[in-house]
């Protein structure tokens, strides 16, 4: 059955996590705080995630979208305050309350698009976040959480999976609905510079003859090699495909991907 | 039907279909915006959800407000603003620290 994206029902459902069954000590104190900075790491992006959804929700309240796209970005910022804690708190378990702030401040500076009219703007924002981070960001938990075997993360991961797989979906909606309106021209040639941003520092991070370690992968973790398979994975099936489903013309981005040889 | 097929159908699918023809809503405002109708706002103030708040001449409400007032107290805090323009990543950007 096909939910509704308004009930309150939906919107408020949440993924308990069993804390108590956290166990940090699987791992040696050194690989403990290579997954520990990690999550302290994304702690920080998902507070930054806190203020970019806020930007985001502000600027499609001015420009106008479907209900249902509106209700989903302004919850997504509610969402990050949450992932931000999830991630403090395994953080913390990992490296001590010493190494990790209990809170953090401060907003992303997100790209400008100083030439667009504001509605292209609106539509640069979302196409970036939701379509591209957010997206990624789903298909990375998802083998994140395939490779978790300790309970209390495991459940962390899915209940962060389960958030970000709606805040992509607010950006695939909202992009078909610009298509449908015919005012999505413009993305075309905005694509390759967000990919840049987006896929570019973990497609083009140096290589490297060391392998992953898979046993980091317990308690919440990818490695390089995995990392990058993930974003290939995840540009070449996901999303080039999902901005062709909706009608925008990829050419300039696979284009640009193949220069990147970012595809097979 | 592989990983890949999933992921593009929950997703990208998943969000293409939360929205269907419903969104045709032509009752009021100008059709020439077609986000919805537009509504602005003339004055200082914080949008007032309780009491119906008499629309001026124009029909329209105020949106913008003062917000110095609701500054967050920094103590145990630290920045976390970036220094380059671009979103936030909740995956992998830290490889540079991973495994060594």
């Amino acid at each position: 059955m096909r939910r509704d994206p308004l009930d309150p029902r939906t919107l408020g459902k949440r993924r308990a996590i069993p804390w108590d069954a956290l166990d940090v000590e699987r791992l040696p104190p050194k690989k403990r705080a290579i997954v520990g900075d990690s999550w302290r790491a994304r702690y920080v992006q998902e507070h930054l995630a806190v203020g970019a959804f806020a930007i985001v929700a502000r600027e499609l309240a001015e420009e106008g979208c479907d209900p249902v796209v509106l209700a989903l970005v302004t919850r997504a910022a509610s969402d990050e305050v949450r992932h931000a804690d999830i991630c403090r708190r395994l953080a913390t378990a990992m490296l001590g309350e010493r190494e990790v702030p209990a809170r953090v401040r401060g907003a992303p500076r997100i790209p400008e698009h100083a030439d667009a009219s504001p509605s292209d703007r609106a539509l640069f924002h979302v196409a970036e976040m939701s379509c591209l981070s957010e997206t990624l960001t789903g298909v990375f938990f998802t083998e994140m959480a395939a490779r978790t075997t300790d309970e209390a993360v495991h459940a962390a991961v899915e209940s962060l999976l389960e958030d970000e797989i709606d805040h992509g979906r607010l950006g695939w909606a909202y992009v078909a609905e610009r298509a449908r309106a015919g005012t999505h021209g413009a993305l075309s040639a905005a694509l390759p510079a967000m990919l840049d941003r987006t896929v570019g520092p973990v497609l083009r991070a140096p290589a490297t003859t060391k392998r992953d370690d898979v046993e980091l992968e317990s308690l919440g973790y990818l490695g390089r090699e995995a990392s990058v398979a993930v974003y290939r994975r995840a540009l070449g099936g996901v999303i080039i495909p999902g901005f062709e489903e909706v009608g925008v013309d990829m050419s300039p981005a696979i284009a640009h991907a193949r220069a990147c040889h970012w595809l097979a | 039907m592989g990983e890949r097929d999933r992921l593009f159908r929950v997703i990208v699918l998943g969000g293409i279909g939360m929205i269907g023809a419903s969104v045709e809503v032509t009752a009021c405002g100008s059709s020439s915006v077609s986000g919805g109708t537009p509504v602005t706002q003339n004055d200082a103030s914080f949008p007032t959800e309780g009491p119906a708040q008499a629309p001026d001449a124009g029909g329209s409400l105020d949106a913008q407000g003062d917000t110095s007032s609701l500054e967050a107290p920094d103590t145990g805090s630290v920045d976390a603003a970036d220094d380059v323009r671009t979103f936030p990543s909740e995956t992998a950007l830290r490889l540079d620290a991973s495994q060594d």
